[in-house]
């Protein structure tokens, strides 16, 4: 089978149903609803981290606190824990971190049963790249403003990044999009589809 | 609007956008903590009443 195209967008009318049917497949096996919920808490923590690393090494990693206290400190950092989340920048980070997590399950789940490697252009390399670039955006979302202040500011122009709206958010939505279409296409390769090539022929 | 034009208090605004670079602040609120005269850390965001006492272990 040749590669029709790199990569397709979901726009099929039996696309959805692909994608419920390939997640009930995969998530029937509790090894990868636990490779999920590691990959989503992981991704939860980096966010985290990312909006306050001094306080997590400071605190959390070094200090004198004991360790109840450096947990109850850790689980503050997290969207609706004690570090005043706006509401919506923190339900579009808990759900990009789920989404990470479904996607790492699909992207174990690929490497595991079908012995998908990276670098061959196929599911895991889309995936993984998805994956990753999605945990960027991620990451740049918290600390997104400050970021393009700094981009601003090297352009001369400063003050403008206060006056974006969404604390953020607009940085994370892209994410969002990119981490759940990266999904999309390990489904897709895991069913031997034309944006993955040979993923389910090589099975 | 006129203060704003005239750049009334265009000094005072960049010593405060310097300050803030100094001390590494990138956003509001920011939050520094001390305790007993040390140093413990800074807190980006709007801390809970718990966080901060349990940082300051009070």
């Amino acid at each position: 089978m040749s590669l029709a195209s790199p990569v397709r967008l979901p726009r099929r009318r039996g696309d959805g149903r692909l994608v419920a049917r390939t997640l009930r497949r995969v998530y029937a096996r509790p090894a990868y609803v636990a490779v999920a919920l590691v990959g989503a808490w992981a991704c939860l923590t980096a966010v985290a981290v990312a909006r306050n690393p001094e306080l997590f090494v400071r605190l959390v990693v070094g200090g004198r606190l004991p360790l109840e206290d450096r947990l109850t400190v850790l689980a503050a950092m997290y969207p609706f824990g004690g570090l005043g989340y706006e509401l919506g920048p923190a339900l579009a980070t808990v759900t990009l971190a789920g989404l990470v997590g479904v996607d790492l399950g699909l992207l174990a789940f690929a490497v595991r049963e079908r012995g998908l490697s990276f670098g061959a252009g196929a599911s895991g390399s889309a995936g993984l790249t998805g994956a990753l670039l999605g945990g960027l955006g991620a990451g740049c979302a918290v600390c997104g403003t400050s970021l393009l202040a700094g981009a601003l500011s090297l352009a001369g122009i400063t003050g403008v990044a206060v006056a974006l709206p969404f604390d953020g958010l607009l940085l994370t939505l892209p994410a969002l999009v990119l981490v759940a279409l990266s999904g999309f296409w390990l489904v897709d390769g895991l069913d031997g589809g034309p944006s993955c090539g040979r993923a389910g022929a090589d099975a | 609007m006129g203060d704003v034009k005239a750049g009334r208090y265009a000094a005072a605004v960049d010593a405060d956008e310097t300050a803030a670079h100094d001390a590494g602040v990138r956003g509001t609120p920011t939050f520094f903590l001390f305790a007993g005269g040390d140093y413990l850390t800074k807190i980006e965001g709007a801390p809970s009443y718990d966080l901060l006492a349990t940082a300051l272990g009070v």
